[in-house]
């Protein structure tokens, strides 16, 4: 039979061991602070001026656009924050690429589903579409993620191992019950973590960035699907990559290949 | 010979080079033809008409000149350009070379009566050649009875507002030589005025356009009380900015008008005419004949913006149906019937100035620009309703100068029903209670959809928000980790208990003896010792009621205890009688205990023991 004492010091371990666990975590998910900030900065100030100049000289503030999307592109690659793919797609959209902007707000609603300001801006893109075929429908999982983002992804994922742990120590207490109750809520909210990150390795978003012919084939010598290019802007699934092309799926569920320079993927 | 005529001898001879060098002069002179003459195209002037003066220089390769002495009745200039002629003469195997160098002058006489043109004269190699003065009788002109340029305006009375047009007549007197009995033609006449070196005015640029693409104006045959003339128009639009007469610029028309016609005979005997005599006619514009009137102030309406003319107006507005704040396009056309309204200036109705408008929709603060379409104009304008109540689009005003009646004219649309639905418009400070819709309209605001919202902060970007699949590991698998904790080190003092060893590796051991020997005796001892292990207890004189009392003990379901006894019992029979034992029958005994006893704990087995 246990005493007391031991029951202390298992929960006194228990209790650094989750500090240190919580401490990594922080460490892991403060992914963002890799970036460079000077960088980001420049990044806002070249946008701004870019705004300076919409009225005076369009040409001269695309330029500006331009450079500040091609500044927080490269920052992608140290720290890949929703907030850093809606900047780009501002900018994007400002220099005039539809498509590239699209995608990049499609890429930010990943990681960020409940912002507004993503939300708003992706409407405001899809309407300056030429002819808008509407976004794919949603799959299972996406309809399935649409339905905690009341919460963020990073709270749940704390609150989830904070339960665990929680459950670990109730269970030193004998307080099974609350241990169970602890484990099972823990565990669903681990698992709507799980769910976010499946689908984000899972999305098979492309936006056209060109207007650009849907074939029958991987090939400019097939015949078009539909007699009309698909207008930049257009949202679509990727089905199948061979090389130089990409077969995808429309809203309406038709199915054809495109050049696979003419789409931006959604990553 | 005598004193003096040998004096005058020696003097001829003292000067006989310099004589014999005039002499050759005079004679090259002579035998060359090197002269300088000038010769007027006719010898009566007309006060302030040109005269021409060609001046002829033969036979003088390079000259300085012509220059002459200023007259003060007279003004001389020299037109520009020159002919040069040469030809050549053989007689008698003799050639004789000719070089002709003709400039023409002006001469522009200052008053009347008989005036001197002064001599002209050049410099040739030192030398000096000069014309001989000659005198011409001048009077007043009476080009005004043969060639009258007139501006005129169509109509000849305009409202600032209105749109006419300038017309420049030139009127030429059709020129008929009574001695041949020969009248030019509309196209020989044109070909007469001088367009080049004439002033045209504001008729400058059409005229222009004409001889761009190779036409010109064309003569109309009028019969006026001093003959017939024809009459060239060039015309250009006018649409007035300022009241009384309007200027037209300089306009000075030239043109060499015929006094003798002669007819030309060429080597094929056909004929032709040319002039044998003319005068340079150069005529100054009339005043224009157009009177720019400006528009009474008396009676004008608030809402007149300009516009002069007979004016209709149709008013279109779509959709009809809308939410508050939805745009609804109207389309304004304003149709002007008198023909002379200034449409191209014309400016659209100002609904912000309309209090019907504004009390009931957003208007634009600024006029709407709008496309001429023949005699009409067309402008769009957006407005958009302020709220539900609103039940149609007021009439619109549109107030206009009528000139054919002289007074101001007000037309009004026809009200449009529309219907209008409440709308997600944000309203701020909306009046609480009445329906003073004057306050509502200068407190509503409207939200504008669409357009971008700002880019996220410096330090929004930094913040990820997102779980990566490595913390997502981490931080799951370190709880569980965590929670298992104790299991693990349970398991593993287990493992480190020889006991539970011996206990757990019974079964493998019994497989190994029996694959040793099969002989009774070593059969008993490997299951006495597999049953021992079990049961976590010495296999030292571990006998066959140790291993049955154990078994009983151990809570081991009593047939495997009596089938364990029986199988013992025929070991020890087989060991004393002879008889075999298999492998298979050892190994099913073994199972039925190992199954047995799977589940007894250790503390139980050293109770069992």
């Amino acid at each position: 039979m246990k005493t007391p004492r031991s029951t202390l010091r298992q929960l006194v371990e228990l209790g650094l061991g989750a500090a240190l666990v919580f401490l990594a975590l922080v460490d892991f998910l403060d992914e963002g602070r890799r970036s460079d900030g000077a960088q980001l900065t420049q990044a806002d100030q070249l946008y701004a001026q870019g705004m300076e100049l919409v009225e005076k000289d369009g040409s001269a503030a695309k330029a500006k656009f331009r450079e500040s999307a091609a500044i927080l592109e490269a920052e992608l690659e140290r720290a890949d924050t929703a907030g850093m793919h809606f900047n780009r797609a501002n900018a994007l959209l400002q220099a005039g690429e539809l498509g590239e902007a699209i995608a990049s707000y499609r890429a930010a609603e990943l990681r960020a589903p409940a912002d507004e300001r993503i939300a708003a801006n992706l409407a405001e893109a899809r309407g300056r579409i030429l002819r808008p075929l509407g976004a794919p429908e949603p799959t299972a999982l996406e309809q399935a993620c649409g339905l905690w983002t009341v919460l963020g992804e990073r709270t749940r994922f704390f609150i989830a191992v904070a339960l665990g742990f929680a459950a670990i120590a109730t269970l030193q207490l004998r307080a099974r019950a609350t241990a169970v109750a602890c484990i099972v809520i823990g565990a669903v909210l681990a698992a709507t973590v799980g769910a976010d990150i499946a689908r984000r390795a899972s999305a098979d978003l492309a936006v056209v960035s060109e207007a650009t012919a849907l074939r029958k084939g991987n090939g400019d010598g097939f015949e078009q699907v539909v007699a009309e290019a698909l207008p930049e802007g257009t949202e679509c699934r990727v089905r199948e990559v061979r090389p130089g092309w990409i077969e995808v799926e429309l809203s309406g569920g038709t199915r054809g290949w495109v050049r696979e320079t003419s789409v931006a993927r959604v990553e | 010979m005598n004193r003096p005529a040998r004096a005058m001898l020696s003097l001829l001879l003292a000067f006989a080079p310099a004589i014999a060098l005039l002499f050759a002069q005079l004679a090259n002179r002579w035998v060359h033809g090197q002269s300088i003459t000038a010769q007027p195209v006719a010898t009566q002037g007309f006060l302030n008409e040109p005269l021409r003066v060609v001046v002829r220089v033969e036979n003088l390769p390079a000259f300085d000149g012509p220059a002459f002495d200023p007259v003060p009745e007279l003004e001389i200039k020299r037109l520009p350009g020159e002919q040069s002629q040469t030809s050549v003469t053989i007689v008698n195997g003799r050639t004789t070379q000719l070089r002709t160098v003709s400039m023409t002058f002006e001469v522009v006489p200052k008053q009347t009566g008989v005036l001197t043109v002064p001599a002209f004269s050049i410099v040739s190699e030192g030398q000096r050649y000069s014309t001989t003065p000659f005198r011409i009788n001048v009077t007043i002109s009476n080009s005004a009875e043969l060639f009258k340029v007139r501006v005129v305006g169509e109509p000849r009375d305009l409202y600032i507002g209105q749109q006419g047009s300038l017309k420049l007549e030139l009127h030429v007197k059709r020129y008929t030589d009574a001695n041949l009995g020969i009248t030019l033609d509309e196209q020989s006449m044109w070909s007469l005025i001088d367009a080049q070196n004439s002033s045209w005015g504001v008729f400058g640029p059409p005229l222009q356009k004409l001889f761009s693409e190779n036409r010109r104006p064309l003569g109309e045959l009028r019969a006026e009380p001093d003959g017939e003339f024809l009459v060239y128009t060039i015309a250009k639009p006018f649409d007035p900015i300022a009241a009384g007469t309007p200027s037209v610029g300089d306009i000075r028309v030239r043109m060499e008008y015929p006094t003798r016609l002669q007819r030309d005979r060429t080597f094929l005997l056909s004929s032709g005419l040319s002039m044998a005599g003319s005068r340079i006619l150069s005529i100054t514009a009339t005043e224009p004949e157009v009177r720019v009137l400006a528009v009474p102030e008396g009676g004008r309406p608030k809402s007149w913006n300009g516009a002069v003319g007979d004016f209709s107006m149709m008013v279109v507005a779509k959709p009809l149906e809308v939410a508050v704040g939805d745009p609804i396009t109207l389309t304004m056309r304003l149709q002007d019937s008198s023909g002379a309204a200034a449409l191209d200036g014309l400016q659209a109705p100002l609904l912000v100035q309309q209090p019907a408008f504004t009390s009931g929709f957003r208007v634009p603060s600024e006029a709407a620009s709008g496309t001429v379409e023949g005699r009409s104009k067309v402008f769009t304008q957006s407005i958009r309703a302020l709220s539900e109540t609103v039940r149609e689009i007021p009439p619109i005003e549109f107030a206009f100068f009528n000139p054919a009646r002289g007074e101001y004219e007000t037309v009004r649309s026809a009200p449009i029903a529309v219907t209008v639905k409440p709308s997600a418009i944000a309203r701020v400070n909306a009046p609480a209670g009445g329906d003073g819709e004057e306050a509502a309209v200068s407190q509503d605001l409207t939200v504008v959809s669409g357009g971008l919202v700002a880019n996220m902060s410096v330090d929004e970007t930094r913040d990820s928000g997102t779980v990566s699949f490595g913390a997502f590991a981490f931080g799951v698998g370190s709880t569980v980790a965590f929670g298992l904790a104790p299991l693990f080190f349970s398991m593993l003092a287990r493992r480190v208990d020889p006991r539970a060893v011996r206990r757990s590796l019974a079964l493998s051991r019994l497989e190994r003896a029996l694959g040793e020997s099969l002989q009774p005796d070593a059969i008993e001892a490997a299951a006495l010792e597999f049953i021992a292990a079990r049961l976590g207890v010495s296999s030292a004189g571990f006998s066959r009621k140790d291993a049955l009392d154990g078994l009983t003990r151990a809570g081991v379901d009593a047939a495997t205890v009596e089938k364990t006894e029986q199988f013992l019992r025929e070991c020890e029979r087989a060991r004393y009688v002879g008889g075999a034992i298999t492998r298979e029958q050892a190994l099913e005994i073994a199972r039925a205990v190992e199954a047995s006893t799977k589940s007894l704990a250790l503390g139980a087995e050293r109770s069992a023991a």
